[in-house]
């Protein structure tokens, strides 16, 4: 084509306007910048993909810019190929920034679907932890329980809605007195020894007494039996804090006032054991 | 074809030779739709000098039609045909380019939560309920 082109300039017409015509012009802008952005375009290791028939026309373009370029023909054909070849880079350049834009967006949610995958994982995870630590402390504290219900009972405790319930009777303590009778010392050490092993549990000493005698000496006895038995464990080393004195006089029989057997029942001093943590079962205490 | 227009054959195969320029009108047709459909996309807010372009271009091809310079035409419509596209290309590389800073932020954000909610150490076993109370002692 260059050939024919040049042998027809110089054969066909040897006129001077068209040697000035056919000397080399100078790239238009628009060459310049085709072959400007085309390179950039190439240099874009997205474009290949994302792009690829836009680069592939934007090279064609070009490449036919640079022919007419190079046969001289007219600078309107080589602006117009240089034109197209310019945008299809640009539009290639265009397509490579979005689908890098795209994957971004794509990593970025399956970032996100994995955090939320952990969190949930760990959650349950945490969740089963936790039931299995409550599950243990419960067990551990039923043990407890149990434990020191086992060793109320070899005091001669007793299980009653109040908690449990020692009953310190009569014959421990000297007739019409306070004055706790020797043999009855050793039971309470060996409560003030359990009370000292466990710190948490505290205690309620009630003193009762029968209905012989005014209402007033009866609770005035059964106070101060009260307070030898509380004297006794405090005595052993047993934090007078954790201990609560209530005189109950007569009001509380456990048997018939109407036989000396019941009337005897009925004079008793009563210790009620807190459980492990210091609480008492409020409701069923008496008033 | 355009390739015989040179400046050498001019002469010789002047009239003939430019005359068998194609009917610009297909090209015109695909630009204006083109055009339009960008402009109803609303790539005027991402890249409204390419659109600005296109629709330029667009005019000067049809005026060029009309007076009867169909090779004009016909350039003219293909570059408004690729400013329009260029147009849309580029909206749309712009609003992906906003949804991945968008999710980025977002992500950042969870991960610091999740990180944040690993490091918290397991709560100490919860005591265990009581129905009893100190507070009620008689």
């Amino acid at each position: 084509m260059k050939a024919r082109t040049l042998g027809n300039v110089w054969s066909v017409a040897a006129l001077s306007v068209i040697t000035v015509a056919c000397s080399t012009p100078p790239p238009p802008q628009e060459l310049i910048s085709a072959r400007q952005e085309v390179q950039a375009a190439l240099a874009d290791p997205n474009t290949a993909s994302a792009g690829a028939v836009r680069m592939q026309q934007a090279q064609k373009s070009l490449a036919a810019a640079e022919q007419a370029y190079a046969d001289r023909e007219s600078m309107e054909i080589v602006r117009q190929d240089a034109y197209l070849a310019l945008r299809n880079a640009q539009i290639a350049r265009e397509q490579a920034a979005e689908a890098r834009s795209r994957e971004k967006v794509a990593n970025a949610e399956a970032e996100r679907n994995r955090v939320l995958l952990e969190a949930r994982t760990a959650e349950a995870e945490e969740a089963r932890t936790q039931a299995a630590r409550n599950a243990e402390s419960v067990a551990a504290a039923e043990d407890e329980a149990e434990r020191l219900r086992r060793e109320l009972s070899e005091l001669k405790a007793e299980q009653t809605e109040r908690g449990m319930v020692l009953t310190l009777g009569d014959v421990l303590f000297d007739t019409n007195q306070a004055t706790i009778k020797p043999g009855a010392m050793v039971n309470l050490e060996r409560v003030s020894s359990f009370l000292v092993r466990h710190p948490d549990i505290r205690v309620i000493i009630e003193g009762h007494a029968d209905s012989r005698g005014t209402e007033s000496y009866n609770l005035s006895l059964s106070e101060r039996r009260a307070q030898s038995v509380k004297n006794a464990l405090v005595g052993y080393g047993v934090n007078d804090a954790r201990i609560n004195l209530v005189p109950r006089g007569e009001s509380f029989p456990v048997a018939s006032n109407a036989t000396a057997t019941g009337q005897q029942q009925n004079r008793r001093v009563e210790i009620v054991f807190s459980d492990a943590k210091g609480g008492f079962n409020v409701a069923a205490q008496r008033l | 074809m355009r390739r015989l227009c040179t400046p050498g054959l001019v002469l010789v195969v002047s009239v003939v030779g430019c005359a068998s320029a194609p009917d610009p009108e297909p090209d015109i047709a695909r630009a204006k739709t083109q055009v339009e459909e960008a402009q109803q996309a609303g790539a005027g807010a991402f890249s409204s000098l390419q659109l600005q372009s296109a629709t330029t271009n667009l005019q000067q091809a049809q005026i060029a039609a009309e007076r009867g310079d169909e090779k004009r035409a016909t350039d003219l419509a293909q570059r408004a045909e690729l400013d329009a596209q260029l147009a849309d290309a580029m909206m749309r590389r712009q609003q992906a380019d906003k949804a991945a800073a968008e999710i980025s932020v977002g992500a950042a954000a969870l991960k610091e939560e999740a990180d944040r909610a690993r490091q918290l150490s397991p709560p100490p076993a919860a005591p265990i309920p009581s129905t009893n109370s100190r507070e009620g002692m008689p």
